[in-house]
């Protein structure tokens, strides 16, 4: 096995090894680019120092060792692996001797101009110009938290711990605190799904046929002997439905929960660097959603393959990586992720004249219109309003879908309509036991009672067929009147052409009637015979 | 053989005409003067940026949390002179190491005044008898941090060749502009 660029790591032993000894304040990564300073003035060998010249004129040269810090150095150096460990290490080289001047630095240097999100940082007394939105460069280094540096810092400029602070604990929050359920909601109500093709429709087709089966049960035609078929397959496939909805959000969210709490196992012992491109002396905390974003960041370029098995995360991660340039925020981030008002005018001026910034993340507040001024730079400001991290970052992500909102709003309302309509459509398939009659029966000779024994009133009906009474239909539902049951009462009329002069003539029919909500079908079959003499023995109470 | 002649008078002649151009030699006291260090040259100047540094030490008190021992290092006050202000500040030492009676050092301004001087001198006073110790010049390495590397004298050397860049330091700093 060869060993390569073993000057490289000559430095990173004394480097760990004067670390220990006291003579080097900082720890070895830390203090990189100090350590490789001293070293390389001091230590290093005359040998060495060849070995280092002889990379300056050769570009391929200079790109292999860039490789071998990523794909060897940073995971036999260091204890926590991460990917964003190399581009550390090689951007606090390159403001050194020698590397300063190499080709290839230039060329990584252009790569790493790929901006981060911007923080709008007005400079005194500017009305918002474009040299205000300043864009944030965070690094993520994997378990450094015992640092003495702090869990978050500001490596070329001062802002209040606090704020710092703040947005590290609005991070761990959205990984695993209160705000990944703000993300969950937001997500299952107005987010964009991750369906095959082929799903999408067949679950699209489906809500459709449910959206059918309820008009027809509800204002269509009287399906007759076909009800129980018509609410059999409405049963079936709204349960489908509601199973591949739960089976999939229910995975989806379990991944979410899951990922979130590796990372936040990660970001809490890791170490955040951000840099700006300036010495700033920072006032105030409305760079921290910023900030918040860029640590979101860093993450996700320090452990990409945390977020891969969760959809929700991978894109918006992904996202917030691959679309940071066109992004600024500004906003007070509190240690719960609430985004707090800024004052915003000077900066939506500042943002409109940048040429790159083509969305802004602001609080939800009122804007004021923007100083006098024409905006320059070309192309529409967006403006997003966000409550909280986890909004900020659906925003960023571009999960909100107006189309899938609608379709959520349409399945929630058609399955509330099946919710309170089961019970019925359950009578409708598994009809229930004809119902016995019961006392009381009618107190007086002019109405006959017809009191059933029944939980579902509604479900059926009475039918009096007499050659002495007039042909009556009546429901049965609840009587609260003393005395209370449930009964049909049906009004005795005479005949007029009465067949006999037996007023006990006649038979009562118990009847299925079946309904859903509010529309009751045609009557069913006949489930019950009493004759009109057995009912009138009843007793009375 | 002309011509070798002819270019040796030459030179003679602009010999003499260089010793006679030339000023007159200094005195030696003038020379004694000159390299005396500053401290001595203007020593209540000295002392009024020694009064500030002592001012300006720092009295630590440990209200210690973590077994571990403390990895923070300790603040140097710190005077950095201009030609036209003075900063009182303190510095974070990077580094330090003696060696061969040889000590580099490393350290950083903080908070770094607005301006810096890039090319300075850096003047070592004891922190308990506020005497000058030592001067050399520092480089600027990057933003707020300066590299010196002097020679001890041996008594110093001696003294601090145990030090760890973690213990209290036992000298102040005196940053002053070098004219260009």
């Amino acid at each position: 096995m060869v060993v390569r660029y073993i000057w490289f790591w000559s430095f990173w032993h004394w480097s760990r090894e004067s670390h220990r000894a006291g003579m080097l304040l900082k720890r070895p990564l830390e203090g990189l680019a100090v350590h490789w300073d001293e070293w390389y003035r001091h230590e290093a060998s005359a040998r060495e120092r060849d070995e280092i010249e002889r990379l300056r004129d050769s570009a391929a040269e200079q790109q292999a060792f860039l490789d071998w810090l990523e794909q060897t150095w940073s995971r036999e150096a260091v204890a926590h692996h991460s990917a964003a460990l190399a581009a550390y290490v090689w951007r606090e080289l390159r403001r050194v001797e020698p590397f300063v001047d190499w080709p290839a630095v230039v060329a990584v240097r252009a790569a790493d101009d790929e901006r981060g999100i911007a923080a709008v940082i007005l400079a005194e007394v500017s009305a918002g110009t474009a040299d205000d939105v300043v864009p944030i460069d965070a690094i993520l280094l994997p378990g450094e938290i015992e640092t003495d540096e702090g869990a978050v810092v500001a490596e070329n400029f001062e802002a209040e711990p606090g704020d710092l602070e703040n947005s590290r604990q609005a991070v761990l929050g959205l990984l695993r605190g209160r705000q990944r359920w703000s993300v969950a909601w937001r997500w299952l109500l107005l987010g964009q799904r991750d369906y095959r093709r082929g799903l999408a429709f067949t679950l699209l087709a489906g809500w459709g046929a449910v959206a059918l089966g309820l008009a027809w049960l509800l204002v269509g035609p009287d399906p007759g002997e076909q009800l129980p078929w018509l609410a059999g397959g409405l049963v079936s496939v709204w349960c489908g439905l509601v199973l591949v909805a739960l089976i999939t959000h229910g995975r989806e969210l379990r991944r979410f929960f899951r990922a979130g709490r590796r990372m936040a196992t990660g970001f809490a012992a890791a170490q955040v660097r951000l840099r700006l491109p300036a010495r700033f002396k920072l006032k105030g905390g409305s760079a921290g959603l910023a900030f918040g974003l860029s640590s979101l960041r860093a993450m996700r370029r320090a452990w990409p393959e945390l977020s891969e098995r969760s959809w929700l995360w991978r894109r918006s991660l992904e996202r917030l990586d691959a679309d940071a340039a066109a992004w600024a925020a500004t906003g007070i981030l509190t240690s719960e992720g609430a985004v707090r008002p800024v004052e915003v005018a000077a900066k939506l001026q500042a943002c409109r004249q940048h040429g790159q910034i083509t969305h802004l993340l602001m609080p939800t507040q009122t804007t004021v219109a923007p100083l006098g001024g024409e905006a320059g730079g070309g192309g529409r400001l967006q403006l997003h309003r966000c409550s909280n991290l986890a909004d900020a970052l659906l925003h960023v992500a571009a999960l909100r879908s107006p189309a899938q909102t609608v379709i959520n709003v349409a399945t929630l309302g058609l399955s509330a309509l099946m919710i309170f309509g089961l019970p019925d459509l359950v009578r409708i398939l598994v009809p229930p036991a004809p119902p016995p009659v019961v006392a009381p029966s009618s107190p007086t000779p002019y109405a006959l009672w017809v009191s059933l024994d029944t939980a579902s009133p509604e479900f059926f009906q009475v039918v009096l067929e007499s050659r002495v009474w007039a042909y009556r239909r009546a429901d049965v539902r609840l009587h609260n009147s003393a005395p209370a049951s449930v009964r049909a009462e049906l009004r005795l009329l005479k005949r007029s052409d009465a067949a006999t002069r037996d007023l006990e003539d006649g038979i009562v029919w118990i009847e299925r009637r079946p309904c859903f909500l509010f529309r009751r079908f045609e009557p069913g079959e006949r489930v019950g015979r009493y004759t009109v003499s057995y009912l009138n023995r009843l007793r009375h109470e | 053989m002309n011509e070798t002649r002819e270019v040796g008078e030459l030179l003679r002649w602009q010999a003499a005409r260089a010793a006679r151009q030339a000023p007159p030699p200094p005195r030696a006291a003038a020379l004694l003067e000159q390299i005396r260090p500053w401290w001595e040259r203007w020593p209540e100047r000295f002392r009024q940026l020694a009064d500030s540094l002592a001012a300006l030490d720092v009295r630590y008190g440990h209200a210690a949390t973590d077994p571990r021992p403390n990895r923070d290092g300790f603040l140097v006050p710190t005077v950095v002179v201009r030609t036209q202000a003075e900063d009182r500040t303190h510095s974070s030492i990077l580094y330090f190491a003696i060696s061969g009676g040889r000590l580099r050092l490393r350290f950083q301004v903080m908070p770094a005044p607005d301006v810096l001087p890039t090319k300075a001198e850096v003047t070592f006073v004891d922190a308990a008898t506020a005497r000058a110790l030592l001067v050399a010049p520092v480089e600027a390495a990057s933003s707020g941090e300066y590299r010196v590397e002097a020679e001890l004298p041996e008594k110093v050397a001696a003294a601090w060749c145990d030090l760890k860049v973690t213990d209290r330091m036992p000298f102040h700093l005196i940053v002053q502009q070098v004219e260009a």
